[in-house]
């Protein structure tokens, strides 16, 4: 058996970080067979999506062993394919950034709902995502700072540990900004109607995961605004100052989502980091600057792919090849891979730390070397 | 060289003298003269092209751009297009001079693309709908024109879709406010 389909044992905690170029999941093993699934993404040559398509292949029946499903936001690159894991994971609670239960974000979805526009975007995939919702019966859980979204004591979970996840983001204010943002999308009548696009993250779900004696920082794609982001999230004094020693990284790494406080006040020194790039055309995140930035805060920092990773051109008639030269020089097929970074340990023991690179994953400070 | 006929061919001046007569295009077939600037079918350098002659003329000139051509062949009379490739598009971002867009293939189907496009292939007529989240068909062909002559390129056309009005904004609110009651949060 390879290593990647090696199962974690019942009292290992792990955290996987997927990251196909364009978009991004975690898992997360809490103890006793137990899962957490966070954010969705695809791979084209995947049946289904990426996370669901790990723990099938390392033998975890999905519908009885995820416990909580969380979307922190609603961009495209973060629920590709989430409906598809809510409906495959009937035993799972439904957790997403209270944001989202608005009745802006809601006016959004059934503007954009409409056939008319034809194309597959965050927003279609959150619509479908509360159908199944709603098909299957289930309640969601608001995701605000300070709200534990899942708990295991030690009796619940004999063969595993005691754990706890907990939101720590967004904030009341964040949420107030995001609300003010999705009005504008479908409140700017006489604009012409257009798919919409990424705006800034504020109001995402950041949360946190205790497990025995350790926790790990799960950063969402937060980002840094005016009255928004980590700032606001820092003003709530209710956010517990626990020094993490595991990060997922916000936003790909980029500067944006960089907040000098958490590494100096919610993280371990030298903490372990993940993240996976967001690659867009040309634009290609986390940067040359992001890596010697996030190099300078710890060197134990892993990256799903390579943020200079290129697709080969695809192969048309000579014609058209010559076209597209001439016209489209830098047309490519979108990026994508079934890169992942694993870390798994014993919560008790620091030491067991086990970081594996699968896929194409790579130490960041190689990144772009 | 027409790659299609193998023949030579100057349509720079009938493009030229053609494009005044078209007004707001609707859509824009933008051909480059690049070909003609470097080689024929044979491989062999044209030394004959405007791009040679510039080149020649002003060594220590500004690097030569070929000129981009832009004309609405749909108004073109007895003229018309064969699509070779096409593509619906959404633009990702805009900078200056030119836009990223996630590309997918309408003709072969595949894994979506992304590329970069040159603002200036977009109709003026469509400038305005250039923003992120709008959507596009990208067509790429030949335009066939009443003598004959073929040009090559490519054609970027926005989706028009119409614009909000109030009664939709309502009615999209109305559904959300029915929704959110369903909708059994804790």
């Amino acid at each position: 058996m390879s290593d990647l389909l090696r199962p974690p044992a019942p009292r290992e905690l792990e955290i996987s970080v997927f990251g196909p170029g364009f978009g991004e999941s975690v898992a997360l093993h809490v103890g006793g067979g137990s899962w957490i699934l966070i954010d969705s993404c695809t791979h084209p040559d995947l049946s289904c999506p990426t996370p669901i398509h790990y723990l099938e292949r390392l033998g975890v029946s999905v519908s009885r062993a995820v416990r909580l499903v969380v979307a922190t936001h609603w961009h495209d690159d973060h629920v590709s394919g989430l409906a598809g894991i809510v409906d495959a994971c009937t035993s799972a609670v439904f957790a997403c950034s209270s944001a989202l239960l608005k009745e802006e974000f809601l006016t959004l979805i059934e503007a954009y709902s409409a056939p008319l526009l034809g194309s597959d975007t965050g927003v279609s995939e959150f619509d479908r995502v509360l159908e199944v919702l709603q098909r299957t019966g289930r309640d969601v859980k608001e995701a605000s700072v300070g709200k534990a979204l899942w708990q295991q004591d030690a009796s619940w979970a004999p063969d595993g540990f005691p754990c706890e996840i907990r939101a720590l983001a967004p904030s009341d204010a964040a949420v107030k900004a995001s609300r003010k943002t999705l009005v504008g999308f479908v409140s700017d009548l006489g604009q012409r109607r257009r798919i919409p696009a990424f705006s800034k993250n504020e109001a995402g779900v950041v949360l946190i995961v205790r497990a025995g004696g350790v926790s790990f920082l799960l950063g969402d794609d937060l980002e840094e605004t005016h009255g928004g982001g980590w700032s606001a999230m820092f003003s709530d004094t209710s956010v517990p100052r626990v020094e993490s020693m595991v990060f997922k990284m916000p936003h790909h790494g980029s500067k944006t989502g960089h907040c000098d406080r958490v590494w100096a006040e919610l993280l371990q020194p030298q903490p372990y980091a993940m993240t996976s790039p967001l690659i867009l055309g040309r634009n290609r995140i986390p940067t040359r600057d992001d890596v010697k930035r996030i190099s300078g805060h710890t060197q134990k920092a892993y990256i799903t792919a390579s943020p200079q990773a290129r697709s080969p051109r695809r192969k048309r008639s000579p014609s058209v090849d010559k076209t597209i030269k001439e016209n489209l020089p830098d047309l490519r097929e979108v990026f994508c891979s079934t890169g992942q970074v694993r870390l798994r340990m014993i919560p008790d023991d620091p030491a067991s730390v086990e970081v594996e690179l699968f896929e194409g994953a790579i130490p960041l400070s190689g990144a772009w070397k | 060289m027409n790659s299609a006929q193998g023949q030579p061919v100057s349509f720079e001046d009938s493009v030229w003298q053609s494009q005044g007569e078209f007004e707001a295009p609707k859509a824009v077939i933008s051909a480059t003269l690049r070909e003609h600037e470097t080689r024929g079918l044979a491989g062999e350098a044209d030394t004959t092209s405007p791009a040679s002659i510039a080149r020649d003329a002003a060594v220590d000139a500004p690097r030569y751009e070929p000129p981009r051509l832009a004309f609405d062949f749909e108004d073109l009379p007895h003229s018309r297009f064969i699509s070779l490739q096409s593509w619906r598009g959404i633009v990702l971002d805009v900078g200056r001079s030119e836009f990223t867009a996630r590309l997918s293939d309408t003709t072969n189907g595949g894994p979506d693309e992304e590329a970069t496009l040159f603002i200036e292939d977009v109709p003026d007529g469509d400038r305005d709908l250039l923003r992120p989240g709008a959507m596009f068909y990208l067509n790429l062909g030949y335009s066939v024109l009443r003598n004959g002559q073929r040009i090559r390129g490519i054609s970027v056309r926005f989706r028009r879709l119409p614009p909000w009005d109030a009664d939709e904004f309502l009615d999209a609110r109305e559904r959300a406010q029915a929704r959110l009651k369903r909708i059994r949060s804790e």
